[in-house]
């Protein structure tokens, strides 16, 4: 179990979270993905939240070319839903060769 | 003899875990019981439930389940190697000893809806995670030799996929639930991801219950069991306890 302090400090992130976090939309959904915090962290972003969601971020579409921004967006994967397929020593053709 | 084995995941005490399999078999009649004992030698040994396997592997006796990345590796092979001698089980339920069944014949219906779903493997809370901000798949992404089994394993054209599922119960056909069995190395990662994605890579079809996803969470408990009953629960996940009366 983490110590008190650690247990506070995530406490109170948590309660910044819920009042100042930014509202994430899962961009396949459309539906709400929760609240975070992004904060620049040597040369990354901490994403504080979303604990909830299961999404991936990248890059979003753009209908007009921009050179000057892009958006970032959250996506989740949709629900699996993966036919059979047969083990690899039954694939009719034989494995590439390089 | 039945078809379908329930197999019950159990550390308890031996009374506690002969009064679960009682009441498994009581509402299961179609189904034959296996106790896993996942305890120690010495309760195995005083069980009365017969039949039952013992499970040595130290990887389930974890503590911090996710950080130490508790493996069934152990547990999948003692029931593989249980039913090895026996032909006729086709299926398998896996369930922990804190699942509740509130259908009275919950094999029977699991075998219904993994036919109507045309899979082999199906499960609660089945997600795709690769990519995301999950934290046991950012935990595993880390690690070369879990990306190395997948692919060595992988039949599928997209061996990125990575699956998770919750590990308190699950219900397999039985070449699907053998064959994750018996993949060597696959010890080291935690259950609830590597299943999943095991089964899947080998070239099964894994399906989610949504439906009942509710009524089997990771967390929490449930007071009233019948109004889950009411509510379209046919099994429930009270987290570690088991009601000494079910509906």
């Amino acid at each position: 179990m983490a110590p008190p302090l650690h247990r506070a400090a995530k406490a109170l992130l948590r309660a910044l979270v819920a009042i100042a976090g930014a509202k994430v939309t899962d961009q396949r959904t459309g539906l709400p993905a929760g609240k975070a915090l992004f904060i620049p962290w040597r040369g990354k972003l901490l994403v504080i939240g979303l604990e909830n969601a299961r999404v991936s971020p990248a890059f979003l579409p753009q209908p007009h070319l921009t050179y000057w921004r892009q958006d970032l967006g959250f996506s989740s994967h949709p629900e699996p839903d993966f036919p059979h397929e047969p083990p690899a020593h039954c694939h009719p053709l034989p494995p590439p060769t390089h | 003899m039945n078809h379908r084995l329930t197999a019950i995941l159990s550390h308890l005490p031996p009374t506690e875990s002969d009064r679960i399999a009682a009441a498994w078999q009581a509402s299961c009649p179609d189904s034959d019981i296996l106790l896993v004992c996942g305890g120690s030698q010495d309760s195995f040994n005083a069980l009365e439930s017969s039949p039952k396997v013992f499970v040595s592997d130290p990887r389930l006796r974890t503590r911090d389940h996710q950080r130490e990345r508790q493996s069934y590796q152990g547990v999948f092979s003692a029931i593989s190697a249980f039913i090895a001698p026996f032909p006729q089980y086709k299926f398998i339920h896996f369930t922990e000893f804190d699942c509740v069944p509130l259908h009275h014949n919950l094999p029977l219906w699991l075998e219904n809806r993994l036919e109507s779903e045309n899979a082999d493997v199906l499960g609660c809370r089945l997600s795709r995670i690769d990519g995301t901000n999950h934290p046991h798949f950012l935990y595993h992404a880390a690690d070369p030799a879990f990306h190395s089994l997948i692919h060595q394993t992988s039949s599928r054209s997209d061996p990125s996929v990575v699956l998770s599922m919750l590990g308190c119960m699950s219900f397999w056909k039985r070449n699907a639930f053998d064959a994750v069995a018996n993949v060597p190395d696959a010890s080291p990662f935690y259950l609830e991801l590597i299943i999943p994605t095991l089964a899947h890579h080998l070239g099964f079809r894994v399906r989610n219950l949504p439906d009942q996803s509710p009524f089997v969470k990771p967390s929490g408990s449930f007071k009233n069991l019948a109004l889950l009953q009411q509510a379209g629960a046919v099994m429930a996940h009270p987290v570690k306890t088991f009601p000494t009366h079910t509906p």
